[in-house]
């Protein structure tokens, strides 16, 4: 255990923050103890980004004080949460691709000698920093290529760069595959070791139970509960996230029908030589979800844009429903009665600027309901768009506002509906519980289970292989662009699965 | 306080206030260069206003001139919302001028005949000319910025060239190269017996709510703005990025063409070399477009307000010491505080596109500030 002093470094008292009629954190207060890991967890849009964006600087609220070491500070923007020794581990955007590391890290705060940016001592300071927080990173190469975990590392060491003493991570472990959850987990906590205080924003409770010293639970825009971990279970903080004891998804006996889906050898290399999938022939059928399992960037991502038109694949055959649609465009591939939820809700599935009500007629517009002759039927599409957000329960104001307001889950809950809306057979989903709470995870399971039961063919890719377990009725192992095995339900072993993910033979 | 009207208010007005603010800002300036040359600015603006809206000539003047601009600045809007950003408005306006001056005037057979043809051709040619830097995108990945803004210059040339050696009006004794008039028959009428004011800015006003139309309530203007805010989600989407950029482009080149049209139409009755270059009018209606952020509405009232300004401009040279450049001045810091908010725009997308979409989802959710709170929009 760490030896936390119990003195504490942050408080943020009573925060109010309102988006027009909506109160996104309502009277929240949070403490932080020097050298502890506090875990912020709570269901989609319960305000956790929110509070922590009014911590950054990013967003400001409109009552409530923030104290660092018990004196009132005000925090207009970044650049002051900096100078007061609060960090935050930025996901995304922040990188600039043909630059390098320490290029990166120093940006905006360089070393200079005289005049000039004094390279040899920036990168001297990277690498001793580097391995002082045993954070290794070679300080020279560009970050172009990088992997998503190595990417977040140099997150972190631009924040230690910066000499923050609170860290905050909103949701870092939502794109790293396993190894790189386990070695981020050991690296807070060793931050933690060093005197750092840190903020987790997460949703998965496992990791909370792992890493975290105390927890606190939001809902619906207020604190709920704090926990100190050593007295609670997942159990009880999931309890208090959702405010009701979640029920497993029933996964109903059938048997399946003929294979609606059939890839046979699809092959693709990058660049002529370089192959990225591998003879890949899998089948799904009616009335089945088939569940890919692979560590992120072994060509899953590739094989489902082949299927679904988005890119062009070297050879092989894709039929649906006896009908070959290898390489063609995506309309086609939708009306041959394939609809699928993207990894990447922002990047494929929204668009930040659209309102709710044009992200979610995607795919649905030119049905007749919507549009004649190339006239949209703005009546019923907004019946529609209201529909999906109430069935599905987003939590959204009106479905004029803009996609980008949305909660991370709350968006992906809006993409769900939309392709599952889309009534086809066959439905391709993507990493789709990737960053939503729990009660959403529960939500989009059952949807995907009913879709099941409705005699769909249901391709589940996913990197969290509990919930590959939990809902293939088969599954297939990808490794480096090649199947490494197939399995019936309840025929394989998590540890199994594990080994074959990263290549070991068949046992 | 009932919040919700409050919002529809707000959300009503949001595409109109944008502008105000940038011309508002550039109006600060410009009363800080008046202030330089030792005279009240507020004398000046009322001046200004004055020879603008003032009385029922200027008022008219005012809009005439804005019917070209708030054409183009339709034009542009079109292709730039639909992330295209092309700047060859000015050359378009000039193809269509020409071609509707020609034609109007060489087609055989009657004036109707003459008329419709020379509508029908010059659009079709506009289109074309816009088209074909689509093409070079396309086929050649050719920056859109480069082959408009050079077609611009190929367009002006080319049409001196023909207008010199070939349709030259010799009749008059002025050494203007410019074509022979059209028929009165087939000019607009004017809108108000004895004013410039022609017909030209109805079809403007039906243009603005046509377009206004096509970009919020039919397919194809959905399927632009979408690839106008992601390319990305329009291609999972099934949309045809292609067929929209043809389209916008070609459609945003025949809107331009159609503002040469109406100043041939309307208000010259011949294609005179340089005479939309010298006026900047697509350049304006551009400015327009931009600090409306696309919206139609927001373009009509932009347009006439930045047509007043160089009309009372005008106004202010003739009755002060205040020199004519003052009007010039504002529209250069509008046009600066436009460029800051593109230029914001830019550095975002870049920095996007400093994360691939490949790797690592924006599943965390994205902690850079909001669009919302960005300058003029
Ligand atoms: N810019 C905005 N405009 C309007 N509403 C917003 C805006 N940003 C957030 N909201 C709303 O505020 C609420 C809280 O959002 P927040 O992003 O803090 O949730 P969260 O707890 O981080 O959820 P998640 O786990 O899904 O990321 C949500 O209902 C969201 O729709
Ligand atoms: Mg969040």
């Amino acid at each position: 255990m760490r030896n936390q002093s119990n003195d504490v470094i942050l408080r943020m008292e009573n925060i109010v923050k309102c988006y027009g009629s909506l109160i996104a954190n309502d009277n929240v207060s949070l403490h932080l103890n020097r050298g502890e890991i506090l875990a912020v967890i709570g269901e989609n849009g319960a305000g956790k980004t929110t509070l922590m964006k009014v911590l950054y600087g990013l967003e400001h609220p409109d009552k409530g004080d923030i104290y660092l070491n018990e004196k009132k500070i005000q925090i207009h923007n970044a650049a002051q949460a900096i100078a007061n020794g609060i960090g935050m581990v930025q996901q995304h955007f922040m990188l600039f691709d043909p630059f390098t590391v320490t290029e990166n890290i120093v940006y905006g705060k360089e070393p200079k000698k005289g005049l000039f940016f004094d390279l040899k001592k920036a990168n001297q300071t990277i690498s001793e920093l580097s391995r002082k927080f045993d954070l290794p990173l070679n300080p020279t190469t560009k970050i172009q290529g990088m992997p998503v975990g190595l990417r977040q590392r140099v997150e972190i060491l631009k924040v230690l760069y910066q000499n923050a003493d609170i860290i905050v991570f909103d949701e870092p472990t939502a794109v790293l595959t396993p190894q790189e959850v386990h070695e981020l987990l050991n690296t807070m906590k060793r931050l933690a070791e060093a005197g750092k205080s840190i903020i987790i924003v997460t949703h998965k409770l496992n990791e909370v139970m792992e890493v975290a010293d105390r927890a606190m639970v939001m809902r619906l825009g207020k604190h709920v509960a704090y926990r100190n971990i050593a007295d609670t279970s997942i159990e009880e903080l999931s309890f208090l996230m959702v405010g009701r004891h979640l029920v497993e998804t029933e996964i109903p006996e059938i048997s399946p029908g003929k294979d609606i889906l059939r890839i046979t050898d699809l092959c693709l290399t990058r660049d002529g030589a370089v192959p990225i999938l591998d003879h890949i022939s899998i089948h799904v059928n009616a009335g089945e979800i088939v569940g890919i399992a692979g560590v992120s960037g072994n060509g899953q991502s590739d094989l489902v844009q082949c299927i679904f038109g988005l890119q062009k694949a070297d050879s092989g055959q894709i039929l649906v429903n006896g009908k070959n649609v290898f390489n063609c465009p995506v309309k086609e591939v939708r009306h041959s009665g394939m609809a699928m939820i993207p990894e990447d809700r922002f990047i494929w599935g929204s668009a930040a600027q659209a309102s709710i009500a044009e992200t979610a007629i995607m795919g649905h517009y030119e049905k007749p309901s919507f549009s004649k002759k190339g006239f949209l039927n703005i009546r019923t599409i907004r019946e529609f768009a209201g529909k999906l957000v109430k069935e599905f329960s987003v939590k959204a104001d009106s479905i004029a506002q803009k996609t980008s307001s949305l909660s991370g889950g709350n968006a992906q809950k809006l993409i769900v509906a939309r392709e599952i809306r889309q009534n086809t057979p066959i439905l391709i989903a993507c990493e789709p519980t990737r960053g939503i709470d729990i009660g959403a995870i529960q939500f989009v399971h059952d949807c995907l289970v009913e879709k099941r039961s409705e005699g769909a063919a249901v391709l589940l890719v996913s990197s969290e292989l509990s919930e590959i377990l939990k809902l293939s009725d088969r599954i297939y192992v990808i490794y480096e662009g090649k199947i490494n095995g197939e399995f019936k339900r309840g025929n394989v072993s998590e540890e199994e699965l594990g080994l074959l993910m990263v290549g070991s033979k068949k046992l | 306080m009932n919040s919700g009207t409050l919002r529809k208010i707000s959300h009503f007005l949001a595409p109109i206030s944008q502008p105000f603010i940038a011309i508002f800002l550039a109006l600060v300036v410009g009363a800080i260069a008046i202030i330089v040359t030792g005279e009240s600015p507020f004398n000046i603006y009322k001046i200004m206003v004055k020879g603008a809206f003032g009385s029922e000539y200027y008022l008219l003047t005012t809009l005439t001139r804005a019917t070209p601009i708030i054409i183009t600045g339709l034009g542009a809007a079109i292709c730039w919302s639909s992330n295209y950003m092309g700047i060859g408005g000015e050359g378009q306006m000039i193809m269509g001028g020409f071609l509707c001056a020609v034609i109007g005037f060489h087609f055989p057979g009657p004036q109707w005949l003459k008329l419709t043809c020379a509508i029908i051709f010059s659009l079709i040619g506009s289109g074309l000319y816009s088209l074909f830097s689509a093409w070079l995108l396309d086929k050649f990945k050719m920056s859109l910025a480069i082959s408009t803004l050079m077609l611009n210059y190929a367009g002006a040339y080319i049409a001196m060239h023909f207008v010199q050696n070939v349709f030259l009006d010799t009749t008059g004794d002025a050494k203007l190269v410019q074509t022979q008039m059209i028929d009165e028959s087939i000019r607009l009428p004017r809108i108000v017996e004895g004013q410039k004011l022609h017909w030209g800015f109805g079809i403007a006003v039906l243009l603005v709510i046509l377009v206004w139309f096509m970009m919020n309530r039919t397919v194809f203007g959905y399927e632009s703005r979408m690839s106008g805010f992601n390319i990305h989600f329009c291609d999972y989407g099934g949309i045809n990025s292609k067929k929209i950029m043809y389209g916008m482009l070609t459609l945003s080149g025949v809107i331009c063409g159609l503002a040469g049209v109406i100043e041939v139409l309307g208000v010259n009755y011949r294609y005179t070399h340089n005479t939309y270059v010298s006026a900047s009018y697509a350049w304006i209606g551009l400015n327009a477009a931009l600090i409306s952020g696309y919206n139609p509405i927001g373009i009509f009232f932009t347009s006439i307000i930045l047509a007043g300004i160089s009309t009372g401009g005008a106004a202010i040279a003739r009755a002060t010491s205040v020199p004519l450049e003052i009007s010039t001045i504002i529209q250069g810091c509008i046009t600066l505080f436009i460029s800051a908010r593109i230029a914001i725009q830019f550095r975002r997308r870049s920095r996007k596109l400093a994360s691939p979409a490949k790797d690592g989802g924006s599943s965390g959710d994205i902690l850079i500030p909001e669009t919302k709170g960005e300058i003029l929009r």
